[in-house]
C-alpha cells in the first residue's frame, strides 16, 4: 500500500467512525435519556424495601400507604419528564414514541392490577411481580428493538430471569420483596443512569 | 494497491460537519437548531452555511416557527437525503475494502 492510499484508507475509517458516534448520539437524543428508568427504578425499589419493612414488622403494615403514594408520585414525574424532553429534543421520532407508550403501558398495567385487586381484596403479591417482570421485560424489549440500543436486551434477559424465577411454584416471601427491590435497582436505576450519563457526555468538536 | 477515487464520493455529505449532521439527523430524524449547534460544537454562522447546503441540494428540510415569542429552527432529514446518505456510506465502506 503506497502513502497515498494508506492516507485514503484513514481518513475513510475515521469519516467512518465519525459517523457511528453521530448516528448513536442522534439515537440517544430522539431515543431515551433514561429519567423515567431512574424515576421508576428509585420509586420502586423504595416501595418494594418498604414493603419488606412492613412485612417483617420494621413499620406498621400499610401497603396502600406505601405504593399509592409511589404510583401517584412516579406517574406525575413520569409525564412532566416526558413533557419536558419531548420539548427538548424537538422529536416526535418513532423510538420517542415507542419509548413513553412502553412506560406508559406499565404504569397502566400496574395501576389496573393493583386497583381492582386491592378494592376486592384479591390482591396476591406474586402476581403483581410476575405481571411487573413481564411488563417491564416487555416494555424494554420494545424500545431495544426501536431505539437498537444493543445493550437493552441484557435488561429485557434480566428481567425475563425475573420472571422464570417467580413462576417457579413457591411462595412469594419477604425475601421475596427483597429480591424485586435489588432488581428494580439493579435493571432499571442502574441502566438508567448509565444512559442519562452517556447522553451527557458532550462529543468533541467537529472540523473540516 | 492503487490510490483511491474520492469523486465517487457525494461532495455535498463529503465535509466532515456535513456528515456530521447527516448522521445526527439519520437516526434523531429531526433536530432544533440549538441541539445542532451544542453536539457538533459549532458557531451560528457555521452551522447555518452547512444547513443551508444541505438544504439547497435537498437533503433536509429547514423549518422555521415561533414557539410562544421564540423562534425556531428545526433541521429534518429527507427521503433524498437518507438515500445518498446511504450511498455514501456504501461508497465509503468500498473504499476500506479496496
Amino acid at each position: 500500500m503506497n502513502n497515498k492510499s494508506r492516507k485514503d484508507v484513514e481518513n475513510a475509517a475515521d469519516d467512518l467512525a465519525l459517523i457511528r458516534r453521530m448516528m448513536e448520539a442522534g439515537r440517544r437524543r430522539a431515543g431515551i435519556d433514561g429519567s423515567h428508568m431512574i424515576i421508576w427504578g428509585a420509586l420502586l425499589m423504595i416501595g418494594f424495601f418498604a414493603q419488606y419493612a412492613s412485612v417483617v414488622g420494621y413499620i406498621p403494615p400499610a401497603m396502600l400507604m406505601i405504593w399509592l403514594p409511589i404510583f401517584i408520585v412516579g406517574n406525575a414525574l413520569s409525564i412532566y419528564v416526558g413533557h419536558k424532553h419531548k420539548k427538548r429534543s424537538n422529536c416526535d421520532s418513532l423510538s420517542l414514541e415507542a419509548y413513553s407508550s412502553a412506560w406508559a403501558t406499565i404504569g397502566i398495567g400496574a395501576i389496573i392490577y393493583f386497583g381492582i385487586s386491592v378494592l376486592t381484596g384479591a390482591f396476591d403479591p406474586k402476581t403483581m411481580a410476575l405481571l411487573s417482570s413481564a411488563l417491564i421485560g416487555g416494555a424494554y424489549f420494545v424500545i431495544a428493538r426501536i431505539t437498537k440500543i444493543k445493550s437493552l436486551y441484557l435488561v429485557v434477559v434480566g428481567w425475563w430471569i425475573v420472571l422464570s424465577y417467580f413462576s417457579m411454584p413457591m411462595p412469594f416471601d419477604h425475601e421475596s420483596l427483597l429480591i424485586m427491590a435489588a432488581c428494580c435497582a439493579l435493571l432499571i436505576l442502574l441502566p438508567g443512569q448509565m444512559m442519562r450519563r452517556a447522553q451527557d457526555t458532550p462529543l468533541p468538536e467537529v472540523k473540516d | 494497491m492503487a490510490g483511491i477515487d474520492y469523486r465517487a464520493l457525494d461532495n455535498i455529505i463529503h465535509s466532515r460537519v456535513r456528515l456530521a449532521i447527516m448522521s445526527y439527523l439519520m437516526t434523531a430524524k429531526s433536530a432544533e437548531f440549538g441541539e445542532l449547534k451544542k453536539e457538533l460544537n459549532l458557531s451560528d454562522g457555521n452551522l447555518s452555511t452547512h444547513l443551508t447546503k444541505l438544504e439547497d441540494i435537498g437533503y433536509i428540510d429547514v423549518t422555521k416557527k415561533f414557539v410562544g415569542k421564540k423562534p425556531q429552527t428545526t433541521a429534518s432529514i429527507t427521503d433524498s437525503g437518507e438515500k445518498s446518505f446511504r450511498a455514501y456510506i456504501k461508497e465509503l465502506t468500498n473504499i476500506i475494502g479496496a
